[in-house]
């Protein structure tokens, strides 16, 4: 179910009016958001639903052992139960009307049974293994709980997120080397939605219980339902436990004026930012792109064009991202919920490392906390930090997809911070006039466009042809000046709505408006909404990491 | 009192909005106005509103639609009676036929009479496309009103949204593979246009608010949406229209065309008319157009005369053939080319 979808509108309106009457009532309010999670993630594949489910008895387990060393009986009954019902509804069981040729309601898939027995038996031993941990020293059963509890997270992300690409990888490499031909069949693994995302999330958990930053909650429940709450659930923030978890266990006061207000104002702009920015812009950047995309690389002449479709790129992934984001703040804001920040003016940063505070904020930190510093950080000599920085970013990029486009452009950002650290070019350095914050400025987001070539294109040959003409062939043809006044036409209310953002130094100058210029503003992105909307919702891009 | 200006307040906020609404469509997005003036005709379907006169206005153009007392487009009265040594084309159509967008001059049919005058022959073209009609109610049209012309020729231009058009006005089913009757009446929302054509008001706002096209326009979509989905129910539950008519060809969609076209061609054949159909392209970028026509129409084998555009467009493609920015009618350039292409047809075929 996508938030720019009428199922999604109409779902959203009976749960909001169904949940708020539930209000005091945390265990039925805790309740909802459990089952409304499972409906609105099962709409693309029921059986994602086990997966995740998988994912949340697996952490919530794992953290109690590395809290306590044993679980409850409870607790291994508890999870048992959900795992098996998962399984048995999600997995086994096809609940699809006339799936099956005899036109049968329910169908048996028994192609998945292994599955099912094998998740079964990991936790049967993991049970298993209870008297005997129970006998380890407290810190080597943190550690070693940790240690499984990470490794089958990431097991689960490589298999279904990297294991064709690390297969065709080697392939290519082995067929390189011996001339051969390797006939190794590939699986076909489906990537359940916003994998990734809840992936990082879960183990955040584990680690942030494992460093004694939070206390591991046993209410089960409560945390499926923080694991599956659906604003943010496929494709960010990704949330700390110790910022979302405590606010599933507490009763949530009732809805403000402010929040209603403030919650409604991030859905329309961000809806504003995806239907009328990014989607528009998306038909620039896939026709060009388009004879690169299929192979065709010849030099084009009018190297303006190419231009025009980065920054378009550039406008279209901060557009469709942040504009999920802000739908995803908003929502959970109507739902009584704070989510965290995830993007703050980016475009604006005049650094790299300005450019990570304000870009995927969630997914930035997350790497600076269970990734830079245990790598060692800014510890040691100069060039330790320098290959953090590289290992961070690069991991950072192929984090975004299974392609070796997103694992160089992990490595341009991570060679760019190195250079401004090498540089002592800093963020925080104070200028006596405008004009050198500016260009730096100027240069930083030319240097986010490269990453964002990097980012788009399918292959090495497309970032060359585009070099190649945008700084050898640099004509500007009627196409290329049709495709800039596109650009502008779909852009400037943000570029201008961000100047405002950006010199206010407020991210919600709107509130301090008068009921009039918020009436004409409101007016203004629902018509663009209801003008310049395809009929066809267009999936986030984002929802593919 | 209090209650009176919460209602008066309410109001002027309604008022504000639309006015709103209206300043935003005329600078960022101005709407297509295309009125249309259909009232309902004795035999149950929509027919043009006779001696109408009334705008079509885009950014682009200005045009004038005029229908004489048959609710024809056309200057001039024309009589049932033929006269003698004329031989007479009877045209079915949807908003192509008619000539939307374009100026009476401009329109193909007015081309092809030109060529087939220039070319000696005495002819006539009575025009009874009405925008809006699919191939069900050309049918009933040509039964109905065609008949008494006394037609030597008919001409069916056919389009791609005849196909929606005829499971949506449900006028005509497949039973054991045959065409049967179903409905006796497609008007929709005929008597509320019909009271509030009445109206100065309403007439104004139909041919010059860009928020009252925009909100009917949108409106309309939805409800054509809706009610093809609900029809298409009755003969297939999971597959869409809109997949079928791009998609298999051998499902229920095409095949009611061509079982429509092909009464159309029985009716004409026992009116000692010959049927020709025009294959009315679906614009393509580099291709010029594309037909949606289905097969069993457009195979020669099943014995139709079909004229088709397609070499035509290909070749001036880099040209302006459609209204992109309006509702993708054809533009003069391509209903001179498709006029010309006509008479050709019927000269080369001998059709008259």
């Amino acid at each position: 179910m996508l938030f720019n979808s009428v199922e999604f509108l109409i779902f959203f309106c009976v749960f909001f009016v169904i949940y708020w009457m539930a209000h005091k009532n945390l265990t039925l309010q805790n309740r909802m958001l459990l089952l409304g999670g499972y409906l609105f993630y099962g709409w693309w594949d029921v059986r994602f639903l086990f997966l995740i489910a998988f994912s949340t008895v697996l952490d919530f387990n794992f953290a109690l052992k590395i809290d306590r060393g044993q679980l409850d009986k409870s607790v291994r009954i508890k999870t048992l139960v959900f795992l098996i019902l998962a399984g048995i509804f999600f997995l086994l069981l096809d609940f699809n009307p006339g799936a099956s040729a005899a036109g049968q309601s329910v169908v048996f898939r028994p192609q998945y049974m292994s599955v099912f027995l094998l998740v079964i038996s990991y936790f049967l031993v993991l049970y298993g293994t209870d008297q005997a941990s129970s006998r380890w020293k407290e810190e080597q059963r943190r550690k070693v709980f940790l240690i499984i509890g990470v490794a089958t997270n990431l097991l689960l992300l490589g298999v279904f997120k990297y294991f064709n690409f690390f297969l065709d990888s080697f392939i290519s490499l082995f067929e390189k080397m011996t001339g051969g031909h390797a006939n190794v069949p590939v699986l076909n693994i489906v990537l359940p939605v916003g994998l990734s995302f809840y992936t990082f999330q879960s183990i955040s958990y584990v680690v942030d219980v494992y460093r004694r930053q939070t206390k591991p909650t046993e209410r089960f429940l409560d945390y499926a339902a923080y694991i599956i709450f659906f604003p943010q659930l496929v494709a960010g923030p990704i949330e700390r436990a110790r910022h979302l978890l405590p606010q599933f266990l507490k009763i949530r006061p009732s809805l403000t004026k402010d929040d209603f207000n403030y919650g409604m104002w991030l859905i329309v702009w961000g809806l504003y930012k995806k239907v009328v920015i990014a989607d528009n812009l998306a038909k620039i950047v896939n026709t060009t792109f388009m004879p690169y995309d299929q192979g065709q690389f010849v030099v084009p002449h009018d190297g303006f064009r190419l231009l025009v479709a980065v920054y378009a790129f550039a406008l279209q992934i901060y557009g469709d991202f942040s504009g999920y984001t802000d739908m995803a703040r908003g929502l959970a804001k109507l739902l009584g919920f704070d989510i965290i920040l995830n993007f703050n003016l980016p475009y604006f940063a005049r650094t790299p490392s300005d450019f990570w505070k304000r870009w995927h904020i969630s997914l930035s930190s997350w790497l600076r906390d269970y990734l830079y510093i245990p790598l060692g950080g800014n510890r040691g000599n100069q060039w330790f930090v320098y290959r953090n920085l590289m290992l961070t970013m690069a991991l950072g990029g192929l984090w975004h997809g299974a392609s070796w486009t997103f694992l160089y452009w992990g490595v341009f950002h991570g060679f760019i911070l190195c250079v401004y650290k090498f540089l002592n070019i800093s963020e925080d350095k104070k200028y006596p006039s405008w004009g050198i914050p500016v260009l730096q400025g100027i240069v930083m987001f030319h240097l986010t466009c490269m990453g964002w070539l990097l980012f788009r294109a399918k292959n090495m040959e497309t970032v060359a042809v585009f070099i190649r003409s945008v700084f050898g062939h640099f004509h500007v043809s009627p196409l290329a000046w049709e495709n800039f006044f596109l650009l502008f036409k779909y852009s400037w209310v943000l570029i201008a709505f961000q100047l405002v953002q950006f010199y206010s130094k407020n991210l919600f100058p709107l509130n301090r408006a008068h009921w009039f210029i918020k009436l004409n503003v409101y007016l203004f992105l629902i018509m663009s909404i209801l003008c310049f909307t395809d009929s066809k919702p267009q999936e986030f891009i984002y929802f593919a990491f | 009192m209090k209650i009176f200006f919460r209602i008066m307040w309410g109001l002027a906020i309604v008022l504000y909005v639309l006015f709103f609404g209206e300043v935003f469509l005329r600078i960022f997005s101005p709407v297509p106005m295309l009125p249309r003036y259909v009232c309902a005709t004795d035999f149950g379907i929509r027919g043009n509103l006779p001696n109408a006169s009334y705008w079509h206005t885009t950014a682009e153009y200005k045009i004038n639609i005029r229908t004489n007392s048959k609710g024809i487009r056309s200057d001039r009265e024309i009589p049932y009676e033929k006269p003698a040594g004329v031989k007479r084309i009877v045209v079915l159509g949807d908003s192509f036929g008619m000539g939307y967008e374009v100026d009476l001059p401009d329109t193909f049919l007015f081309h092809m009479e030109q060529g087939l005058l220039h070319a000696g022959k005495k002819v006539e073209v009575v025009n009874l496309s009405v925008s809006g009609h699919g191939n069900a109610e050309e049918l009933i049209m040509l039964q109905h009103e065609g008949i008494k012309y006394s037609p030597d020729l008919i001409l069916l231009a056919w389009q791609e949204t005849d196909l929606e058009d005829n499971v949506r006005s449900d006028l005509f089913g497949i039973q054991s593979g045959k065409l049967v009757p179903r409905s006796k009446v497609y008007l929709p929302a005929v008597e509320v246009r019909e009271k509030l054509d009445k109206y100065p008001i309403y007439r104004w706002l139909e041919s010059e608010s860009n928020m009252y096209c925009w909100i009917r326009e949108s409106a309309a979509k939805w409800t054509k949406n809706v009610l093809v989905a609900l029809k298409s129910k009755n003969f297939n539950k999971k597959k869409k229209v809109e997949s079928a008519k791009t998609t298999a060809q051998n499902n229920y969609v095409p095949d009611l065309a061509f079982l429509l076209v092909s009464e159309i061609k029985t009716e004409s054949l026992a009116m000692n008319a010959n049927l020709l159909v025009l294959d009315i392209p679906q614009s393509h970028p580099t291709l010029g157009g594309i037909s949606l026509m289905p097969k069993a129409i457009s195979d020669p084998q099943n014995g139709f005369h079909v004229v088709s555009v397609l070499p035509e467009f290909g070749k001036y493609h880099h040209e302006r053939l459609y209204w992109d920015k309006s509702h993708w009618h054809f533009t003069p350039r391509a209903n001179g080319i498709v006029g010309r292409a006509l008479a050709r047809y019927i000269l080369d075929h001998h059709l008259l």
